[in-house]
């Protein structure tokens, strides 16, 4: 399961920026892919991005109200999130995929929950993502988009590449690109000990999915007739979730740790038991 | 039981009400409006704004 996850990770990280000739020269791809959402966090401002990040266009939306709602990214957004949930975290995202290498370091891992830390997304959300836009728009008439602006370390990386190749953007580089190297280190160093700390504690996308994980279509089923509550989808779980008390909290990123090993195979993704049953069944009339 | 059929409605009424967003958007246009914000440098999102 892990590896066929990291092999969609990093096919999906190039499916989203396929335009790799631009990292060198710095140009953006403006063609008509880049009306598309995708899914994870994926700066449209990083030089190889096909698509558009969800969340950048969520902010620019609300901080342009005079133009009106763009509803086909609130769509979008709610289709990712009622059909997906934050299966996009586990599977479709780049950064998260960045933070689970990063991980994979030699150094102690902290293995806590971090229970009231997972909150401070919410804010984030509330926050840079929609209040701080609409405010900015009612008191200048254009807002800005606040969480790309001072958070998004996926957006630094992107502009690394600009900055790198443009001595007009080089020349601009001041105190918030400083601050926002700052907050990108950080995240990296972090990562390191602990899994996945952006997505956890600070993602707002990630918040918005995790809302729908209890109703999203790809969801975590458990057996509870199979299960014997032996605590090992729990000790497995890298967001330390308890997935038979938890099963579709909005934490769990589906990255299917504790289906892969369940020793009674009580855990499965929904309706791919059903698959399971109709292919064994088969099997067994061909025999 | 109950939950799951909650949550089915949920998720059926979360699509479709996703779909027409999506396709109200569309109809006016607002797919251009996202490739062309997504076209430019958004030089708040690389840390310049």
């Amino acid at each position: 399961m892990d590896k066929r996850r990291k092999i969609t990770q990093f096919l999906i990280t190039l499916l989203y920026n396929p335009h790799l000739t631009n990292l060198f020269s710095g140009k953006l791809h403006t063609g008509k892919t880049k009306g598309v959402c995708v899914p994870g966090l994926n700066c449209y401002s990083c030089p190889a991005a096909a698509g558009s990040c969800p969340l950048g266009s969520l902010q620019q939306t609300l901080g342009n109200l005079k133009k009106g709602l763009n509803t086909y990214v609130i769509g979008s957004v709610l289709l990712f999130a009622a059909v997906f949930g934050r299966f996009v975290c586990g599977w479709l995202c780049p950064f998260g995929l960045i933070q689970e290498l990063i991980y994979k370091i030699p150094v102690p891992k902290c293995m806590k929950r971090l229970k009231y830390l997972g909150w401070l997304k919410y804010v984030t959300l509330a926050v840079l993502v929609i209040l701080l836009p609409i405010v900015t728009y009612i008191q200048k008439g254009m807002g800005y988009p606040a969480f790309c602006k001072f958070i998004c370390p996926q957006g630094t990386i992107g502009g690394l590449f600009l900055i790198r190749a443009s001595e007009t953007l080089r020349a601009q580089a001041g105190l918030m690109f400083t601050f926002k190297i700052v907050i990108l280190v950080g995240i990296i160093i972090c990562s390191a000990f602990i899994f996945r700390p952006f997505c956890r504690f600070i993602c707002p996308l990630g918040a918005i999915y995790g809302l729908f994980n209890k109703i999203a279509l790809v969801r975590i089923k458990l057996d509870k007739d199979a299960c014997t509550d032996c605590g090992t989808c729990k000790k497995v779980c890298p967001m330390r979730l308890d997935p038979v008390r938890e099963s579709n909290h909005p934490d769990c990123i589906r990255c299917g740790k504790c289906i892969a090993d369940c020793p009674v195979k009580a855990l499965s993704f929904a309706g791919t038991d059903e698959l399971r049953k109709t292919g064994n069944t088969k099997k067994a009339a061909s025999k | 039981m109950k939950t799951g059929k909650a949550a089915l409605i949920a998720r059926i009424a979360v699509i479709l009400l996703a779909i027409t967003l999506i396709s109200v958007g569309a109809y006016k246009g607002k797919t251009g409006d996202t490739r062309n914000k997504g076209s430019m440098i958004c030089l708040e999102c690389i840390g310049l704004g």
